[in-house]
């Protein structure tokens, strides 16, 4: 085990898969000899060369097309969206196409590509590219939805993402990519499986399930609430879709109290789907408390970097929705 | 704290003991194990140990005192330890003279803590309680009305229910206590650990003056219209009582084999035939061999044999007795009448029976049998000539090949109007039915 950052962890996972197999080709804006906007991809176009990984004009609707085209015709693709807030511009590819096929072909088509998109505020990049757009392409069956915490999740994440025969929608956290973490050392293959949660920490007085961003805020919250004797358990769900729903139900039965916490605006954001499955469960005779949802406020990013720190889950808030659950 | 000596339950038999000997004096120094005292109970006597070391604080009743089982003889503890108030009073009201002592020993239930300050908040009836409180409570079997909530919003939540004392109940008491609206987290049982029994409630209900207004179920004198159903019963059952000079025969068919081979049919044909319809078609067969039983009065002088055996069977419905009637009972199998019977009382429990279909009855059959009544007299339907009674199955040993075995026997009542048929005739009626019992194979043929 050594520290590395959450970028150089997805990058490992990138190189180490195109070394693994041959047909796999990575695509995007400025991915080259650039390294990516955010440098996730440094030294790759040195080690596999033009052909595997290819820069692409700035138009998304082509690079998710491509991507979709090229996996469904015998290659794998990992695809690079500079800003996930432009799957606007991709949504017909992603999810009339790559989101269908299998489907429409009867279980015999495969899209085994991967789009990889940075979302998320708190870089000052305003309204346009500060999105998190997940709850879009959670609703779309066909697709699935991984979001990672910490550079050990994002490797092993991305790693079975690959290596998965559907389209892979791995929404990247731009603030995270410079935070260290422990990770297995180059080669040691460590697959995280979709649709695991994972318990950043074990508690007994009231459970956040979150994901992202969101999940080491939780867990400086969770620090702070233990020097007061307040227990907080934190639930990682990793996967939105395929979501790890008996870990949610276990870990609700076990506190009791549950909070949901997100950066994305909180009117139809994927957090009413995890009260849902919460409390659609036998966790329901368990509940002490009515289920709280902390989500973004329901505006667009703010430029102003004031505004824009408070417009989604503070620490602040998220205690304040914990000590009004206890 | 202070701990309690209590007078031990040594059986399920046992409601009070004597206090021989006391064996120690307030002050002493005991040690768990230490014999204290000596109990007599009305089988034996026993020599009761300490089941703490500490010093004997107080003895509450002198030797020679008779006290209820679980209640406190002693009080053990460190000294100069105050003994808890609540529990010392209590005995006391035992200690007075005889005379008092007698009802207050009698009296084993009183309200287990003072009254509440603080209660939940209602939501219409409902207690105002989240999900896990409610779900502990139905564990515990606690009142959510009687928990002091904690929630922000009045609610009571699964930490209050668990601070709260466990009720235990016997599940007849439980029922009791839902019948007469009493919480049962009011009562204070008898039994070990506070264990509530139904006699904690109905010694309960007798007391005036010692336990709280509040917990004295309110028994009032009701005056209820009858239905139509049961004037009109009420007047045929007089007429019928004053008018017809009966006699009831009563008779015991051994129904071991019908029984096993009801289960058979029931298992091989996927169908539910009761014993009822058994007792239906063997009456209706034994009709038709006996048609002085289907007879009746006509006038003083006649007789009228009807030729059609219409069986009448007693239904209890929610608005009184009703007879629906199986026309041309004797031309059912044992299948058919068990799906007629089955149309009719349902029909009549939910009231859609229609009067033709209470009209024409020939005969009755009346069962009792489940709810272990074991000979009864019924009360003729008016114009017929008698009604069979049908009682509980119990078991009886017998002798069969020098083993004893046990068989079962089902009781038969059969009250007839005298004017139409005579003892011995209605002696092989009895038999008739009982002999198709005995022999079921010869109902079915």
């Amino acid at each position: 085990m050594r520290d590395i950052t959450y970028a150089q962890a997805i990058n490992e996972a990138m190189s180490e898969e195109m070394r693994l197999d041959k047909n796999l080709i990575f695509i995007g804006e400025d991915i080259g000899v650039y390294g990516g906007a955010f440098g996730v991809s440094k030294g790759m176009f040195e080690e596999f060369g033009p052909e595997r990984v290819k820069d692409t004009p700035i138009s998304e609707q082509v690079i998710t097309g491509c991507a979709a085209g090229a996996s469904m015709t015998g290659l794998k693709t990992i695809a690079e969206m500079m800003f996930s807030d432009f799957m606007t511009l991709a949504m017909d590819q992603l999810a009339n196409q790559a989101a269908k096929n299998r489907f429409q072909f009867g279980g015999q088509g495969a899209v085994p590509m991967v789009l990889r998109a940075p979302g998320g505020s708190g870089t000052g990049a305003a309204e346009q590219h500060s999105q998190s757009l997940e709850a879009w392409v959670a609703h779309v069956p066909g697709l699935k939805v991984v979001i990672p915490s910490t550079p050990a999740d994002a490797k092993g994440l991305l790693k079975a993402s690959i290596r998965d025969n559907n389209p892979v929608v791995f929404l990247e956290q731009k603030l995270l990519y410079r935070q260290k973490g422990p990770v297995a050392e180059i080669g040691e293959d460590e697959i995280i499986p979709l649709g695991k949660a994972d318990v950043k920490r074990e508690g007994k007085d009231v459970t956040i399930i979150t994901y992202g961003r969101m999940v080491p805020r939780s867990l400086k919250v969770a620090e702070d609430l233990a020097k007061e004797g307040i227990d907080v358990e934190v639930v990682d769900i990793r996967t939105l879709v395929p979501l790890d729903k008996e870990a949610l139900i276990k870990s609700a039965k076990k506190t009791g109290k549950v909070l949901v916490v997100h950066e994305a605006c909180q009117t139809g954001g994927f957090g009413g789907e995890l009260v849902s499955v919460v409390v659609e469960s036998d966790a329901f005779f368990y509940l002490d408390a009515p289920v709280k949802r902390l989500g973004g406020l329901d505006v667009p990013i703010p430029y102003n970097p004031n505004l824009e720190a408070q417009v989604v889950p503070t620490e602040e808030k998220i205690t304040a929705a914990i000590k009004n659950l206890l | 704290m202070a701990e309690k000596i209590i007078m031990p339950k040594t059986g399920m038999a046992m409601e009070e003991g004597v206090i021989i000997e006391w064996f120690i004096k307030e002050g002493d120094v005991v040690s768990q194990g230490d014999i204290v005292a000596e109990i007599e109970t009305d089988k034996s006597s026993m020599e009761l140990e300490s089941d703490y070391d500490g010093t004997i604080l107080k003895i509450v009743h002198p030797a020679g005192t008779t006290v209820p089982v679980v209640k406190v003889i002693a009080w053990i503890g460190e000294p100069g330890e105050e003994i808890p108030e609540e529990d010392e009073a209590e005995p006391k009201a035992e200690e007075a003279s005889p005379a008092e002592a007698a009802p207050a020993a009698a009296a084993p239930a009183v309200p287990a803590s003072a009254p509440k300050t603080a209660k939940a908040d209602m939501i219409g009836d409902r207690v105002k309680a989240t999900p896990a409180a409610r779900r502990v409570a139905g564990e515990k079997n606690v009142n959510l009305a009687d928990i002091e909530p904690s929630g922000k919003h009045g609610e009571v939540r699964e930490a209050d229910v668990m601070a709260a004392p466990a009720v235990t109940a016997t599940p007849l008491a439980a029922r009791v206590a839902a019948d007469q609206d009493i919480s049962l987290s009011e009562i204070a049982g008898s039994g070990h650990a506070g264990k509530i029994f139904k006699a904690d409630l109905t010694a309960l209900s007798g007391m005036s003056g010692a336990v709280d207004e509040a917990f004295v179920p309110n028994y009032q004198d009701e005056l209820v219209d009858l239905t139509k159903i049961q004037q009109i019963t009420g007047k045929r059952m007089l007429q019928s009582h004053t008018e017809i000079p009966v006699v009831t025969e009563n008779a015991k068919a051994d129904v071991t084999e019908l029984l096993a081979m009801r289960k058979s049919l029931n298992e091989s044909l996927d169908v539910k035939i009761s014993i009822n319809d058994f007792v239906l078609l063997a009456t209706a067969r034994m009709l038709r061999l006996n048609p002085r039983m289907n007879a009746s009065l006509a006038g003083n002088n006649q007789l009228l044999y009807k030729g059609r055996i219409n069986l009448g069977m007693a239904v209890a419905t929610p608005k009184g007795l009703l007879v629906p009637v199986i026309k041309d009972a004797d031309m059912y199998s044992i299948t058919g009448i068990s799906a007629a019977a089955r149309e009719l009382s349902v029909k009549g429990r939910e009231g859609k029976l229609q009067m033709d279909e209470m009209e024409g009855g020939t005969f009755t059959v009346s069962n009792v049998g489940m709810f272990g009544v074991t000979s009864f007299t019924p009360i003729i339907n008016q114009p017929e000539a008698g009604i069979l009674g049908v009682c509980a199955v119990e078991d009886k040993l017998a002798m069969v090949d020098g083993e004893v075995v046990v068989r079962k026997e089902m009781g038969l009542s059969l009250t007839f109007d005298h004017r139409v048929v005579d003892g011995a005739e209605a002696a092989i009626a009895i038999k008739t039915v009982k002999d198709f019992l005995e022999a079921p194979l010869t109902i079915l043929a």
